[in-house]
């Protein structure tokens, strides 16, 4: 039974204090709220929505953690990648890798627990989706963002929901989910073309099709994005400096560096059908396909730095009638790491699920069904191995008065290979203190899938580059999921109808995270045999944080500020992956105590666009096993300037100043120094109409 | 230091912004006048020398009085209580009143009615004399519209209302059969029917749900109290001397009933 130290239960009660402080000056203040807009309403126009509790409900009122960024949005900030966009998100932790290759982590929870392996630093606590279809790689865990066949210009808006919500959307929702919705057809028909060129070789360019005919819809997109990196150099934990690849100790691997100049070379393209969503029946299929050579930190065993091969196709329909809803999918492709065949990999992921909502005046709902699959094919799982998932959901929303709504979610996930089921929950309520103010509360769970890495590898390797070393990995089946409870405290107060505050306080805690450490190592003349398998670790880590969020909209002119502040402790940190593991309490220092932002868009006249957004990350140090070693990223702020230009109807250009304070350091782990860019960009719009 | 010295620059720009907005408070020389969007036919800009029942009324005062108005360029309808609670705005033409309204603004005396109604499938019409009717069927309304508070509260408890977030969607899920019934405002739902192709699918039930005073709103900060003061004692006479019904008749086609009694329900 671990203690909870005296400063802890200090820091966490000072971040309670604090909420009930807030909340009780949001009702001091109710005799001074706006009720104006409420009661009888004329407005018959555009509503803000989410699909936060699975069913549309206004962002003021919606019981989670929310966020939301817009196409609008994304295009005034000159985002030129979709992990970028998360940059306008409050809570997100975005740090650029490579030129236009970023990772991202809600709430952070990177490098915990530390001195792991580097593939501990894929932000495997978020679950991210494209129009429903989970993108969760279940090999390695986490996200590779390139491989999502989608481009900025695809996206009609992102939802962010921070906080442990595997009840309401799946497994791996651990710190929270990023949901990309695509862009549909509308009437009338349209062609897009969108061509960016920049510093750095960066030359993107991505083309849409729209056409609506009767009540179906289709459009058809595609991209294709080219960047070449700042530096041709990489880092060597050996020397501690960045050298040139050849003069690193890589052996044949070295042969996977096929351009060590090039960041990433990216194409997709993206077909969607749909009909009339108005209509008795209606589907929504997509059909996609991606091919993507990007360097990214992952695997590197001499370096961080590896060259991701990736091509694979996927194919997602969703059909409603009445209340039913069913969604499937399919995934296939392959994927390699240059110069490391042993995870050259095919794989096949199937995702099917059915809902039906009972309605009620004041009660929804909502049982379902869901099973994953995921097939890999490769060395490393003897061949071929199947993970499986079959869950049973049921969620309800409850309205006892107008003034409160009570949502409720069980899920109970069976999984093929983990020795537990695991049974998550969330249960949010929300109470209407008046017209403009909103309290709310929630407690959540969440857990990892299993994935093949840590429950079905099984790999032997030796490498060229170590003289006389075998090394083996063996994971484990019957491993224990890392878990995350997530409590949460939140006030949402409209100031007047263009000025309005989101707060949020928050504690998690996250439990049974599992590493490979080494077993033993024994002699196989002339070969030492380093055997390495996966130990469920007594690690706990417990964050209490606060978030802000502030937007006033002027008639001409935005500005949204946004910070989080968090604390995370450390309770059993091993302290080198040599077993048995010696444990020890400690900060995470990993995860940054301060995240920051703004952003403001200023519209002079009718064709001109000037947006300005600034990104503040607190220093943070990452620690890994000895062999890897560690960084000190200091705190940085960037700012990033765009300037957008309506030429006529039909042509449109826009440029941007990216990192306008030259703040070059790597962002992330002894990836690359990131540099000032510029970005020019020029659009045409053609519509039928015209 | 560069932050600081770059936000010390943004600030000033930031603050000229706001200011320049403050600054552009109108003079007397003429009124400033905005209304709903896509309100039909309460207030209406899509024609060049028409603005809907209510926008013409407005219009027609002013012109008896000598009065200039300025129709300022659309906005949102919350921004548009916003400008005239601050005085941004001095009139807007077509307005519904709640305790708060009346609170911060002015209203003439009723000009007309809105009418709430019952939108449903030709082929599947029923009776509704009572909110009871409505039980065991679902409907399907604006988002943020409100039936009235007695009404509300009814269909809280009762019924299985959903929401959507645009008039064209309301009307579609009606003709496809996803709900029983939408409810919208009756002129302005026979316009967006024919618009939309559905007006030989779809019929309103001649019995309103809901039904509405209309008003003009005049700013109680606006500068120009004089001038607002005489447009209202303008628009009692055109009530008094048949000029508004001419221009109600000029929008309404007279097969439409639009009798003036206030709906009265029943609950219990």
């Amino acid at each position: 039974m671990t203690k909870i130290p005296l400063l802890r239960k200090s820091c966490c009660a000072r971040l309670y204090l604090l909420g009930l402080w807030i909340c009780g000056c949001f009702i001091i203040s109710t005799s001074h709220a706006d009720e104006l807009m409420f009661g009888i309403s004329e407005d018959i126009s555009d509503v803000a929505e989410t699909t936060s509790s699975k069913r549309l409900s206004d962002l003021f009122s919606s019981p989670v953690s929310i966020s939301t960024v817009d196409a609008e949005a994304i295009k005034n900030a000159g985002i030129t990648s979709v992990a970028e966009a998360l940059k306008l998100v409050p809570g997100a932790i975005v740090v650029e890798q490579l030129n236009g290759h970023f990772e991202v982590y809600l709430r952070g929870f990177q490098n915990v627990p530390s001195n792991g392996t580097l593939t501990e630093l894929s932000g495997r606590l978020n679950l991210v989706m494209v129009d429903n279809r989970t993108v969760y790689n279940y090999f390695h865990g986490g996200t590779f963002w390139e491989t999502l066949p989608i481009h900025v210009d695809d996206i009609e808006r992102i939802e962010v929901i921070r906080g442990a919500s595997s009840a309401l959307y799946g497994s791996n929702a651990v710190t929270g989910v990023i949901h990309f919705i695509t862009k549909r057809a509308k009437e009338p028909s349209k062609y897009r073309a969108n061509l960016t060129a920049g510093s750095y070789n960066t030359k993107v360019g991505h083309f849409s099709i729209e056409k609506y005919w009767q009540d179906h819809a289709i459009r058809l997109s595609g991209y294709k994005d080219q960047r070449d990196r700042s530096q041709s150099t990489y880092y060597n934990p050996g020397t501690e400096s960045y050298i040139d690849i050849m003069d690193i100790p890589l052996g044949d691997v070295v042969d996977g560096y096929e351009d060590p100049n090039k960041s990433r070379d990216v194409q997709s393209f993206l077909i969607a059908i749909n009909n009339d969503s108005t209509k008795l029946l209606h589907y929504d299929f997509t059909l996609s396909h991606e091919n993507s050579t990007v360097q990214k930190s992952y695997i590197g065993l001499t370096t961080p730095i590896s060259v991701s091969h990736s091509q694979s196709s996927a194919a997602n329909l969703k059909v409603n009638y009445l209340d039913f809803d069913f969604r499937t999918s399919i995934k296939q492709g392959e994927h390699a790491i240059g110069g490391f065949p042993d995870f050259n990999q095919d794989f096949k992921i199937y995702q099917t699920n059915l809902e039906y909502t009972f309605k009620f005046p004041k009660w929804i709902i909502r049982p379902g069904l869901n099973y994953d699959s995921a097939t890999y094919a490769a060395s490393f799982v003897d061949k071929e191995e199947k993970l499986t998932t079959e869950s049973y959901l049921v969620r309800t929303e409850y309205t006892p008065t107008n003034d409160i709504k009570i949502v409720a979610a069980l899920r109970y996930d069976d999984y093929s290979v983990a020795d537990d089921n695991y049974l998550s929950y969330q249960l949010l309520g929300t109470y209407l203190l008046n017209e403009n103010t909103l309290l709310r509360a929630g407690v959540s769970t969440a857990n990892q899938s299993a994935f093949m890495f840590n429950s079905l590898f099984s790999l032997e390797i030796e490498p060229e580059f170590l003289d006389n070393i075998r090394i083996l990995y063996e994971g484990m089946e019957d491993a224990k999921l890392a878990k995350m409870t997530t409590y949460e405290l939140g006030v949402r107060h409209n100031f007047s109808f263009n000025n309005w505050l989101d707060i949020e306080i928050f504690h998690s805690k996250f439990e049974d995270p599992a590493t490979y450490a080494v077993s033993s190592l024994t002699s196989d003349p002339p070969f030492t045999v380093v055997s390495n398998n996966l130990v469920e670790l007594p690690t706990t880590a417990t964050q209490n944080g606060i978030t802000a969020n502030w937007q006033y909209e002027h008639v001409n002119w935005d500005l949204n500020l946004f910070a989080t502040y968090q604390e995370t402790e450390l309770d059993n940190q091993f302290r080198v992956l040599i077993q048995p593991l010696e444990y020890y309490d400690t900060d995470a220092e990993s995860v940054p105590n301060w995240t920051a932002g703004f952003v403001t868009n200023w519209k002079p006249d009718a064709n001109w666009n000037l947006n300005f957004h600034g990104y503040y990350l607190g220093d943070y140090d990452i620690e890994l096993e000895p062999s890897k070693g560690g960084a000190h990223s200091p705190s940085n702020f960037l700012l990033n300037m765009t300037a957008r230009r309506h030429f006529n109807r039909w042509v449109e250009g826009s440029l941007s100043f990216k990192n306008l304070f030259g703040n070059t350091r790597s962002q992330h782990f002894n990836t690359d120094f990131i540099k000032p860019t510029i970005l020019f960009s020029i659009r045409v719009n053609f519509d039928h109409e015209h | 230091m560069t932050v600081l010295v770059f936000a010390k620059r943004l600030l000033p720009l930031l603050l000229m912004l706001t200011l320049s907005n403050v600054a552009g408070a109108n003079s007397c020389d003429s009124l400033n006048v905005n209304g709903g969007q896509n309100w039909f036919p309460f207030f209406d800009r899509n024609n060049q020398d028409r603005y809907g029942i209510l926008g013409d009324v407005v219009f027609q005062a002013a012109e008896r009085q000598g009065i200039q108005l300025t129709l300022t360029p659309a906005v949102s309808w919350k921004r548009l209580l916003f400008d005239l609670k601050n005085g941004k705005l001095d009139i807007v033409a077509g307005a519904l009143k709640t305790k708060k309204r009346e609170k911060l603004f002015l209203y003439s005396n009723p000009v007309y009615y809105t009418s709430l109604n019952l939108y449903v499938r030709s082929d599947n019409q029923f009776t509704f004399e009572q909110p009871a009717d409505l039980n065991n069927k679902r409907g399907l309304r604006i988002r943020g519209m409100s039936l009235g508070q007695e009404m509300d509260r009814y269909a809280f408890d009762h019924l299985i209302l959903e929401e959507t977030t645009d008039t064209s969607s309301l009307f579609k899920m009606v003709a496809a059969g996803r709900v029983d019934y939408g409810i919208f405002y009756l002129h302005s739902g026979l316009r967006e029917l024919k618009r939309i192709r559905l007006k030989s699918k779809l019929v309103p039930l001649p019995n309103p749900i809901a039904k509405e005073p209309i008003y003009v709103a005049f700013s109680k900060t606006s500068n120009c109290q004089a001038e607002i003061q005489r447009l209202s004692q303008e628009i009692d006479r055109m009530l008094q001397d048949g000029s508004i019904e001419r221009i109600v008749s000029s929008y309404i086609k007279p097969d439409i009933n639009h009798d003036n009694n206030l709906v009265s329900w029943d609950y219990d």
